[in-house]
């Protein structure tokens, strides 16, 4: 096995999408409208969340091992609606922090730098 | 569950254009989450009119979200089903007959799904045929000159009264503009097109005529197919007066006859002298 910078670097770069919902899986598990109204609190650009894209979103993190399905709390469901709830895998965590690091690095660049002061 | 609605048929229906095992693994979860937020919009709802408003934009979003999203799985599975098939066939090699592989299996995948195929179809109708209108009107417009000689040195100038398009100006201020000006070689005059009734030799018909100046066609730059109008400075008093007929016209009216020049037709009674018949294909739209 390699070390976690190989594992990660596999995924990189992700996409702005892929990231946010990596990032609002991080705090607690979350179902479908749960991620698309915690993008929406958390970040304020619009992310263009649909349920389609969102759902394809989610497929492809189950796929690749960064987040994974977990058995809800009773009290999540009060309405009695069977929802699946999702959350970050410790390779999901990796590969955010990854990504995270990826793009501070990019922003510290003197051309970034020169940008935003421009 | 609440009772899907109007929104809620349609996403469920749509949720079926994705490939089978993404719909049993995802499908009630897409349209769960889309009732929810459905739901946390009815929440906030204080004004009629403007919570429809929002459930529309809502369902339309995600109505469109779910087409984009069911076609890239669509072409995913495709693809993914096309690797294998090529890696079975071809033991993992790539020939000339994969073009052919892939295009039956692209017919095969689309037969599969009369459904999809024909959403596919309408919006690549629909959206080809919004591009060919587009391009066609651009086209027009703004990359093809004009059909005549030296178009680039053609403008064209409206009378204005009171800042406004005047669109009934005088034969004699025509005239009065032609000669004072001193920046155009020529300048000549057309009115507007409008339908009128022919009579004469023929059974009568109606055609587009208009007015003009007789030095509207030298000035354009057009030759005649036959004869050519001569110089008039001033309208003919008491009626009459000549006629310029398009080609199509004089083969119509007159059988093609080379003998039509001073040929009289009458244009809702009035008879007009036959002095010209334009080149096939002129066409004028002002």
């Amino acid at each position: 096995m390699g070390s976690p910078k190989d594992r990660t670097g596999h995924y990189l770069p992700l996409s702005p999408q892929d990231f946010h919902v990596l990032l609002v899986l991080r705090d607690e598990p979350l179902h479908g409208y749960g991620i698309v109204r915690a993008a929406e609190e958390q970040f304020s650009e619009h992310l263009g969340l649909d349920i389609g894209t969102l759902y394809r979103i989610v497929a492809r993190l189950l796929e690749q091992g960064l987040i994974r399905e977990v058995e809800p709390k009773k009290s999540a469901q009060p309405d009695g609606r069977k929802r699946r709830f999702y959350q970050i895998t410790k390779l999901g965590l990796q590969v955010a922090r990854a990504e995270a690091a990826r793009l501070s690095a990019l922003l510290r660049s003197p051309a970034a730098a020169d940008l935003l002061e421009g | 569950m609440n009772s899907l609605g109007v929104s809620g048929r349609l996403i469920q229906l749509l949720i079926r254009l994705f490939p089978k095992g993404f719909r049993e693994r995802h499908g009630n979860e897409m349209l769960s989450a889309f009732l929810d937020c459905r739901d946390a919009l009815s929440g906030r709802r204080n004004n009629f009119a403007l919570h429809r408003i929002r459930l529309l934009h809502l369902t339309f979003v995600n109505a469109f979200g779910l087409i984009r999203a069911a076609s890239g799985e669509r072409l995913k599975s495709s693809l993914k089903a096309r690797r294998s098939t090529l890696q079975y066939r071809n033991g993992g090699k790539n020939n000339m007959t994969d073009f052919v592989l892939n295009l039956r299996y692209g017919f095969r995948s689309l037969k599969r799904t009369p459904g999809f195929t024909l959403i596919a179809l309408i919006t690549l109708a629909l959206g080809i045929g919004a591009t060919t209108a587009m391009f066609s009107v651009l086209d027009a417009a703004l990359r093809q000159s004009l059909p005549f000689p030296e178009a680039d040195r053609l403008v064209m100038g409206r009378t204005t009264f009171n800042g406004n398009v005047n669109p009934w100006t005088s034969f004699p201020d025509y005239l009065d503009y032609r000669d004072q000006s001193e920046n155009l070689e020529s300048l000549a005059t057309v009115g507007f097109q409008d339908l009128a009734t022919i009579t004469g030799t023929g059974e009568p018909e109606q055609a587009r005529v208009a007015n003009a100046s007789t030095n509207l066609f030298s000035t354009l730059g057009v030759a005649f197919h036959l004869g050519g109008p001569s110089a008039l400075d001033e309208l003919p008093r008491g009626g009459g007066g000549d006629v310029v007929i398009s080609h199509s016209f004089w083969q119509r009216w007159f059988g093609s006859d080379p003998n039509v020049i001073g040929r009289s037709i009458d244009i809702e009674g009035d008879p007009l002298v036959v002095v010209g018949v334009l080149p096939p294909r002129f066409s004028l739209h002002v």
